[in-house]
């Protein structure tokens, strides 16, 4: 049914800061009027609303950087920094794009370098073998042991040590 | 300026200070706010053949906007960069070198930047931009109700950060 007011607007702590800023509907206005009339705590959370606004409006402005003067005067014109061919065409001055300026802080190498680097330690990571597996030749030990003691000793004798530690018994 | 439309030059003539202020609140150090207006006078001078004659200064305020959103985006994307080799890259400038320390100016720049950014783009929009509920909402393509609460729960945190740093 038209003409029917729908239910009002139901209390929403948001509209404070619309409040603050002139940003409210007669209604809106309304709701907030007499609810800070009945609410300590609403004109406090107010006052504390309106003093950051405050604080961030009263910020000072900011020069404009050292290249705007460049802009301007249509010095240092360079072409080939800019991004867009249909843009260049008759641009009055040097404007530097944000993937070349980010290019002029990180020099290709260094990228390359630390690619490099980061390949470097994952390859030996990767390829390098932990503790080394050796591989002794038992066979030709043994042979040559046997040779030596052949000859020159009673080879039962001087493996006795070995055979104890071992845990030979007789 | 011709039409109500102006040049590319009356735009960064008469807008210079106007467009990195915004990008400087937005970015929180100049050499992001650099970057930043650098991209946004491109992308205005590829829009000044659309552009509308209205507000001058909220189309402005927008682009530079889209560009900060653009850059927030691309960050989340690819959030890991190799070592630069400049220091100042990296250490936040001191603010002697950023600019005159103002004391307190220091302290509310540097808890706007650390609202995030869903907070901080429409409080920027609104104290620094002077734009109204309504252009924010047609900037960041949300209703004028989440404008309005984000605003609202942007200056709560902002508040709160700086009773924070009193304390």
């Amino acid at each position: 049914m038209s003409g029917v007011p729908g239910p009002p607007e139901p209390w929403n702590e948001d509209l404070l800061s619309a409040y603050a800023d002139g940003e409210v509907t007669a209604e809106q206005c309304a709701l907030v009027e007499a609810r800070l009339a009945d609410s300590e705590s609403t004109r406090a959370l107010l006052a504390e609303i309106e003093a950051a606004r405050d604080a961030v409006r009263a910020l000072p402005m900011r020069d404009a950087p050292e290249f705007w003067a460049r802009i301007l005067d249509g010095t240092g014109l360079d072409a080939t920094d800019l991004s867009d061919d249909t843009v260049i065409a008759d641009a009055p001055a040097s404007v530097v794009t944000l993937e070349s300026r980010r290019a002029s802080r990180l020099p290709r190498w260094v990228a390359v370098a630390g690619g490099a680097a980061a390949a470097a330690v994952i390859a030996a990571v990767v390829l390098v073998p932990g503790p080394k597996q050796v591989d002794p030749p038992v066979a030709s030990f043994t042979d040559a042991h046997a040779i030596r003691d052949s000859l020159n000793s009673d080879a039962v004798s001087s493996l006795a040590p070995v055979a104890l530690q071992a845990g030979f018994q007789r | 300026m011709a039409d109500g439309v102006p040049t590319w030059e009356e735009v960064a003539r008469d807008y210079g200070r106007f467009l990195y202020t915004v990008a400087y609140r937005l970015a929180g150090n100049d050499d992001d706010a650099q970057d930043l207006v650098q991209e946004a006078l491109i992308r205005v001078r590829r829009g000044l053949e659309r552009y509308e004659p209205g507000s001058l200064e909220g189309w402005l305020a927008r682009i530079v906007t889209n560009v900060f959103l653009d850059e927030v985006r691309r960050k989340r994307r690819r959030p890991t960069s190799a070592l630069p080799d400049d220091p100042e890259w990296v250490l936040p400038p001191s603010p002697a070198a950023d600019e005159v320390s103002t004391g307190l100016s220091d302290d509310i720049q540097a808890a706007l930047a650390t609202l995030p950014e869903e907070f901080r783009v429409p409080v920027v929009l609104c104290d620094v931009a002077d734009q109204s509920y309504e252009q924010i909402a047609r900037a960041l393509g949300v209703p004028v109700g989440t404008v309005r609460s984000r605003i609202h729960r942007g200056r709560r945190m902002l508040r709160s950060l700086l009773t924070e740093g009193a304390a």
